[in-house]
């Protein structure tokens, strides 16, 4: 199996990276941390971009789908601006959604184009459970991960037709520097999932289906709750989250 | 009994973007027929104008281009507002296409049109929405939960359901945010888009009933809505209740 990972130097990227090598797998992984690739070890097949940069990206699709084809692409890279909307930067916000909304569906076009996936592969977009939840404190996040989880289901149907597989994954929070860096101060580490629990759990998904995937069982509670009662979902995210993240600034 | 947004708008400082065709020019003829105070923002030359555009502020902009908001400001401090009670982001783009014949500049483009620029010209208009209590509308569409034949136009419109829901959390009590998703309607969009809708165009609301039903949900505040044929049918009926007006 060869699969291409973005995003992949830390956090669940790396987790998934490693899981396919162990699984006997060939990984190339993309990343804009230069070092962070460079740390994953001899045979993995490497290149240093930076997503933000959206005139690479056609450039940087064809020299992807040149080192495919791939039996598993995994959208994987993105970064997020937590605060009030009226008070994170705009330029921020416009990162994000270029990093976790431009650049997975201009790569996508691109490999697709350059037929770089595999018939009976998949395709994986790495969304949120901010899906269903919402996320007050993050609302371009929360743009770019709905946006995304759209774009993958617009998806499913006619990349069916190719037998590509295409797997939306809405993880909760994930034991990894992101949530250090966005989730508000607090006891919650306990509670978030390890990042190689979760890439083992989507591998296999992957490996099986298409649709929505939520990563464990308590997410997975969750976001059926939120499925019911979404408004009940938005206010409680409102007071766990944006309230302490207002408090904490 | 009256329709519910009879005097809503009346005296009412609105901005609405994407006013020069479609949805947008029909809100601003209703907007104005109805006494608001309006900017309008079209991309097209105001030489380019229906002769019968109405008699209002009317700003050729590209909201594209990523310095929309700024302009806005300068554009609100000429005209004496010091604040700002209301602006709907109608301006919007879409290819009918599969997604392996578009490229990355094909996808920034809708995403800028349809995305950035509603979040960056409400991030600079902030603080005029706050000063007067004012609300934000923004527009998605019935393809906000994925469409196989407009993949990129339909996650930039649920990407922006996401941001409603979450802005909407934010501004609770401060700033209105609603989100209001349109059927089908009969513009120039789905030409403009290289989409056919062949013998269907015949069910498609005309701009002017679908802009009125949403002026209707503006008054009235909730979000989402979704505008077609039940929301005009209910406004025919609440009207023919209320006197025929």
């Amino acid at each position: 199996m060869r699969a291409l990972v973005t995003g992949a130097a830390a956090g669940l990227g790396r987790a998934l990276g490693e899981a396919v090598l162990e699984s006997g797998g060939s990984l190339v992984a993309l990343d804009r941390d230069e070092a962070g690739l460079a740390a994953l070890g001899y045979g993995v097949n490497v290149l240093a971009a930076d997503l933000a940069d959206t005139a690479a990206l056609d450039g940087l699709g064809d020299d992807l789908a040149g080192r495919g084809p791939y039996d598993l692409v995994v959208m994987n890279a993105g970064i997020n601006a937590t605060g009030p909307f009226e008070a994170v930067p705009i330029a921020k916000q416009g990162a994000v959604i270029a990093i976790n909304l431009t650049a997975p569906m201009a790569l996508t076009a691109a490999l697709l184009r350059r037929d770089a996936i595999s018939p009976g592969g998949a395709l994986v977009f790495v969304s949120s459970l901010s899906r269903f939840l919402s996320y007050p404190g993050a609302a371009s996040y929360v743009a770019s991960k709905h946006g995304i989880a759209v774009f993958a289901k617009s998806l499913r149907r006619p990349l069916a037709k190719q037998r590509i597989r295409v797997l939306t994954v809405l993880p909760g929070a994930l034991d990894t520097g992101h949530a250090e860096r966005h989730a508000p101060p607090g006891p919650g580490r306990k509670r978030r999932m390890a990042p190689d629990a979760a890439a083992k759990a989507i591998l296999a998904a992957a490996s099986r289906r298409s649709g929505e995937f939520v990563p464990g069982a308590g997410p997975r509670a969750l976001a059926a709750l939120a499925r019911l009662a979404p408004g009940v979902a938005t206010a409680v995210m409102r007071r766990v989250i944006f309230k302490k993240l207002n408090a904490a600034d | 009994m009256t329709a519910p947004n009879r005097d809503k708008f009346s005296q009412k400082r609105v901005i609405v973007t994407g006013a020069s065709s479609g949805i947008g020019l029909a809100l601003v003829r209703q907007l104005d027929t109805q006494g608001a105070d309006l900017m309008a923002i079209g991309r097209r030359a105001a030489s380019e104008l229906p002769p019968d555009f109405p008699q209002i502020g009317y700003q050729s902009l590209d909201v594209s281009a990523g310095d929309t908001g700024p302009q806005l400001v300068e554009l609100i401090a000429a005209r004496g507002w010091d604040g700002l009670d209301l602006i709907i982001h109608i301006a919007g783009i879409g290819h009918c296409r599969p997604v392996a014949d578009e490229d990355a500049a094909s996808i920034a483009g809708t995403v800028a049109t349809n995305c950035l620029a509603p979040i960056t010209i409400t991030h600079a208009l902030a603080p005029h929405l706050a000063r007067a209590s004012g609300a934000v509308v923004f527009v998605g569409s019935a393809a906000h939960k994925g469409a196989s034949g407009f993949p990129v136009y339909a996650a930039t419109k649920g990407a922006l359901a996401g941001f409603a829901r979450a802005l909407r959390s934010e501004w609770r009590g401060r700033i209105g945010v609603q989100i209001l998703h349109p059927g089908p309607t009969q513009t120039a969009m789905h030409d403009r888009a290289g989409h056919d809708p062949g013998r269907l165009r015949a069910l498609f609301l005309s701009a002017d009933d679908a802009a009125a039903a949403m002026l209707r949900q503006i008054a009235a505040g909730r979000s989402p809505q979704k505008t077609g044929h039940g929301a005009v049918l209910r406004m025919r009926a609440v009207r023919m209740l209320a006197g025929g007006r």
